[in-house]
């Protein structure tokens, strides 16, 4: 999503492989997974709502070897325009008592991220993934919001 | 019979009824048959237990002009005023004396003040907290006059010893070391050692030890421990600043160099432990200017150990601190560490209404303006933790933001000329 990882690559059979997986899981998690599908250019994404959060999951190619990542994010809130400061100490604070997943900022919007490369990656493992993403994500919103001001991602 | 009011003014205080004890005592000293021995040591007493310091001034006064020659008193209030209390006290008029002094007191102590009326007990300390003759100072914060600027650098003429005195270092006078060098437990890591550094009780020790502790533990002495409260930490220095109740004579003449000349003779006074001895280490590494570096690689605790010149003049804070590739440790400057007590003071002087902020150890001005956050770290404040806590705009009270972002238009200032909100760049074409 956040185009790290270089040029454009054309999606291999074991991307469709993991992607099939995702859908399932998805799919287990009571996500439509038709309606869920957004087209991305170097794979595969889904995106869904959990309570107030957005989930967004893509699998795709990270270098020309052939390994790929599953990436599963969530854009919680925009900045507030005051109190930054505490906010990112906050944040930072967070970020060292979550497991599996990490907050970070793109632009002016901070995002509940987790990345996996998709060599030895199970189904499980997506499922947890998810999971987790989407716990933290539907936790943290309201209450940074609460706290420090900005805005829910996507909401006036 | 205003005798009696004053004496059981006196026992109310000795017996921890403060209000009742002091308004007896208010009573007492204003009347004039008194004979004016039994009034001085009514005001005395008064003195010892205002909080108010214009009315412990006032009272020290009183007390000073009944009984300008009663050795006690006369201390009480020099150290009051922060003179120097050292020169010899004037003879005592002859009179009948009975020391009426309650609770242990140090076998190196001079006698207990005189007493022109027997009966009245003397010494306004009830409690014997104070056994080396501190008395209590209920917490005040350190103030400009706390600071001896006899010593301070480019302030003047350099202290210096007598003729006679100068091929010969100063002996230390153990009763002094005993009241200035503490210890300090209860600490985030091992038991460590601070020393005053201003004459009300300001104690200086590593941040090493204190940690993000609010309060640690002070001993006076073996068996004499009170409550320090951090005040003030310092981390760029691994210096922190603990305030007792607590209150000393005099403090050691600081020296005035700054910086330690090389292979200089350094002596360094644990609180518990033998006295170390090291030398100044040269070092081609380039440190900030209160560092410097030292032979010694082995410490009895945690730190902050005085360290003294061949002339016992002293000469900055021992810590645990090391360079990369060697196990010498590093010893802080005094001249540095009085710096910063005086920055301390100075900020306390102008606001007094300052929190410490345990996460960075700045004084935190965000409490009283009823903010949460310490506006230089962004660390909740101990007063906010568990308080609901909500989105107020405090740092336009705190951070000057006169620019706004071209692009997300928010006050919030720059790094390497990107917003500090939105991470874009400020010389960037706006994008609508």
């Amino acid at each position: 999503m956040f185009n790290f990882r270089g040029g454009p690559r054309k999606p291999d059979r074991r991307l469709e492989d993991h992607a099939r997986n995702v859908e399932e899981k998805l799919a287990k998690l009571g996500v439509n997974v038709q309606d869920s599908r957004i087209p991305v250019e170097n794979g595969f994404g889904w995106t869904f709502r959990q309570g107030s959060a957005t989930i967004e999951v893509y699998v795709g190619q990270q270098d020309a070897e052939g390994s790929g990542f599953l990436q599963v994010l969530s854009p919680i809130i925009n900045l507030p325009y005051t109190n930054l400061l505490p906010l990112y100490r906050h944040l930072l604070e967070l970020n060292l008592q979550m497991k599996n997943a990490a907050l970070g900022l793109y632009l002016d919007v901070v995002f509940v991220f987790s990345e996996r490369p998709l060599e030895g990656l199970d189904p499980v493992e997506i499922e947890n993934i998810i999971s987790v993403v989407a716990q933290y994500a539907d936790h943290l919103d309201d209450d940074l919001v609460r706290e420090f001001g900005g805005r829910l991602y996507g909401r006036i | 019979m205003a005798s009696e009011t004053i004496r059981e003014g006196i026992t109310h205080i000795q017996q921890g009824n403060i209000v009742e004890g002091m308004r007896l005592l208010r009573i007492g000293v204003r009347q004039t048959d008194v004979p004016a021995q039994d009034r001085a040591v009514g005001y005395w007493w008064l003195a010892t237990y205002e909080q108010d310091p214009n009315d412990k001034a006032n009272c020290y006064r009183q007390a000073y002009e009944l009984a300008p020659h009663h050795p006690g008193i006369r201390q009480a209030w020099e150290r009051f005023r922060g003179v120097d209390t050292s020169l010899p006290s004037p003879p005592t008029p002859a009179q009948p004396q009975k020391p009426v002094i309650k609770g242990p007191q140090p076998a190196n102590q001079p006698p207990p003040p005189d007493m022109r009326s027997p009966g009245v007990p003397t010494p306004p300390d009830p409690n014997i907290p104070f056994p080396d003759g501190g008395v209590p100072n209920h917490g005040r914060p350190a103030t400009p006059s706390d600071i001896d600027h006899s010593h301070r650098l480019g302030t003047g003429p350099l202290p210096r010893r007598d003729t006679n005195d100068s091929m010969q270092p100063l002996q230390f006078n153990q009763g002094a070391i005993d009241r200035q060098i503490v210890g300090i437990f209860n600490t985030a890591t091992r038991p460590g050692t601070g020393f005053f550094i201003t004459k009300n009780g300001l104690i200086a020790t590593t941040r090493h030890l204190v940690g993000s502790l609010q309060s640690v533990t002070v001993e006076l002495q073996p068996g004499h421990r009170i409550q320090g409260k951090v005040v003030r930490s310092f981390p760029s220095m691994d210096l922190a600043l603990i305030q007792v109740d607590y209150q000393v004579a005099e403090l050691w003449p600081h020296s005035q160099m700054r910086n330690v000349p090389d292979d200089a003779f350094l002596r360094v006074l644990p609180y518990r432990g033998e006295v170390i001895t090291g030398r100044q280490r040269p070092t081609k590494r380039q440190m900030a200017r209160h560092w410097f570096a030292t032979t010694i690689t082995r410490l009895p605790d945690a730190g902050g150990d005085p360290i003294f010149d061949e002339g016992n003049y002293l000469l900055g804070m021992l810590t645990r601190n090391i360079s990369r590739n060697s196990d010498h440790v590093h010893g802080v400057l005094i001249a540095a560490i009085r710096e910063a007590v005086e920055g301390f003071v100075r900020d306390f002087q102008f606001d007094s209404n300052r929190a410490y902020c345990p996460h960075c150890g700045f004084s935190s001005r965000a409490v009283d303006e009823g903010f949460f956050y310490c506006e230089l770290c962004g660390a909740i404040l101990p007063h906010a933790v568990n308080k609901q806590r909500i989105a107020r705009p405090q740092s336009r009270f705190h951070i000057e933001t006169e620019t706004a972002c071209p692009h997300c238009e928010a006050y919030v200032g720059f790094h390497d000329q990107r917003c500090l909100r939105c991470g874009r760049d400020y010389n960037a074409p706006i994008s609508r």
